[in-house]
């Protein structure tokens, strides 16, 4: 049910399982034709993380039990690493803006990752607030993501699998876009975010490019935090007792000015006045779409400047 | 004002990042494993810092742009 249009239509959901397919089985044909194993890492990881999210659709999941569950999303990575010859995976090296060498944490970085699948999956999972927003952001935070893959590649410093591997992850993406876009059509539901999630930190993983990554989705990791930082626990947005924000008659969104009710996001756009759903959605992905700018040039610092 | 607060963290970030993985990681003083709890106990101030200065942000935001009821005592 959409919640926040006039008579609350229902909508189909999830569409999880549909991102989930597209995702994997053109990741794994890519595998099939590459060889590269960062490719099946990447499939491997979606699909894990994506089949977590369709039990959390099926029977929610508490707030404690989905990120705990989440902390295996990353193992495929590790395991595929260990049993093959070094960086065939990912490289343990992680580039840094104004740096000419990178820092090597061969050890760290195994860490990282069993805690930013995860992290990220979650985050990403956390700003499916309204109509289009979760794929609108993905999509936007590829543009950098994919500038500094490219980058990279010219550098010499990425394989192409890695690029291939890119594309039909944004593909897929854009493909259900279309018809979570507003007025959406359907919902990717848990697991639908949860697997576009997992994807899109993998791909910062096997790409070398997670700075950049990281500073694209700065929307939904700040969303997360202050959602965090006001409740004090990890818990299920259907458990919360006071809602963030307030559907008037017209269908327009204000802030709600009760204590206990969290921070978020939507919360503090609507703060000072009544929006609309649209309105509000194009306002995250306007702030999106800056925070790419500020990930791109994050990339340029890193892979142009040092050049340089 | 957002724009502010997400420049601002993009800042936070960057410095953050440079400071543990190119400074406190590669840290190498009493060649033991004296360097490990040293690098942790640093790299444990920075983060404590970094939610700080993150805490400080969302009151700042929460203070200009929510009206928020006071619990009135019974």
């Amino acid at each position: 049910m959409d919640y926040h249009k006039e008579g609350k239509p229902p909508i189909p959901r999830p569409g999880g399982p549909a991102i989930i397919a597209a995702i994997v089985i053109s990741e794994l044909f890519l595998f099939a034709f590459t060889g590269s194993y960062a490719v099946l890492g990447l499939a491997l990881v979606t699909l894990l993380s994506g089949v977590i999210g369709i039990v959390d659709d099926l029977k929610t999941l508490g707030g404690i039990v989905k990120p705990a569950l989440l902390l295996i999303g990353g193992l495929p990575l590790v395991i595929l690493q260990y049993f093959l010859p070094q960086d065939m995976v990912y490289n343990h090296h992680l580039y840094l803006p104004l740096f000419d060498t990178p820092a090597n944490i061969p050890l760290i970085y195994i860490l990282l990752i069993i805690v930013a699948i995860p992290v990220v999956t979650n985050t990403i999972n956390t700003i499916d607030v309204l109509n289009g927003v979760v794929t609108g952001t993905i999509l936007i935070a590829s543009v950098p993501m994919g500038f500094a893959i490219l980058l990279r590649y010219l550098e010499g410093k990425e394989s192409p699998a890695a690029i291939a591997a890119f594309f039909p992850f944004v593909a897929a993406t854009l493909a259900f876009y279309y018809f979570h876009m507003y007025p959406s059509k359907i919902f990717p539901g848990d697991s639908g975010a949860m697997a576009m999630g997992a994807a899109y930190g993998t791909m910062a993983i096997i790409a070398g490019v997670e700075v950049v990554a990281v500073i694209a989705i700065l929307p939904a990791i700040m969303n997360s935090f202050f959602f965090l930082s006001s409740v004090k626990r990890l818990v299920e947005h259907r458990d919360l007792k006071s809602q963030p924000v307030t559907v008037l008659s017209d269908n327009k969104m204000i802030a709600t000015s009760d204590s206990r009710a969290p921070v978020t996001l939507m919360r503090l756009l609507v703060g000072t006045q009544a929006k609309s759903e649209k309105e509000i959605g194009r306002d995250i992905l306007k702030l999106c779409a800056y925070s790419s700018f500020l990930a791109g040039i994050t990339a340029i610092l890193t892979w142009v400047v040092t050049i340089a | 004002m957002l724009i502010g607060i997400f420049t601002a963290a993009w800042l936070l970030v960057l410095i953050g990042t440079v400071i543990i993985f190119e400074y406190i990681v590669p840290l190498d003083i009493f060649h033991s494993f004296l360097d490990s709890i040293v690098k942790g106990f640093l790299t444990m101030i920075l983060v404590v810092v970094w939610l700080y200065l993150f805490v400080r942000m969302r009151n700042l935001m929460v203070r200009t742009q929510l009206r928020i009821e006071k619990k009135v005592p019974n």
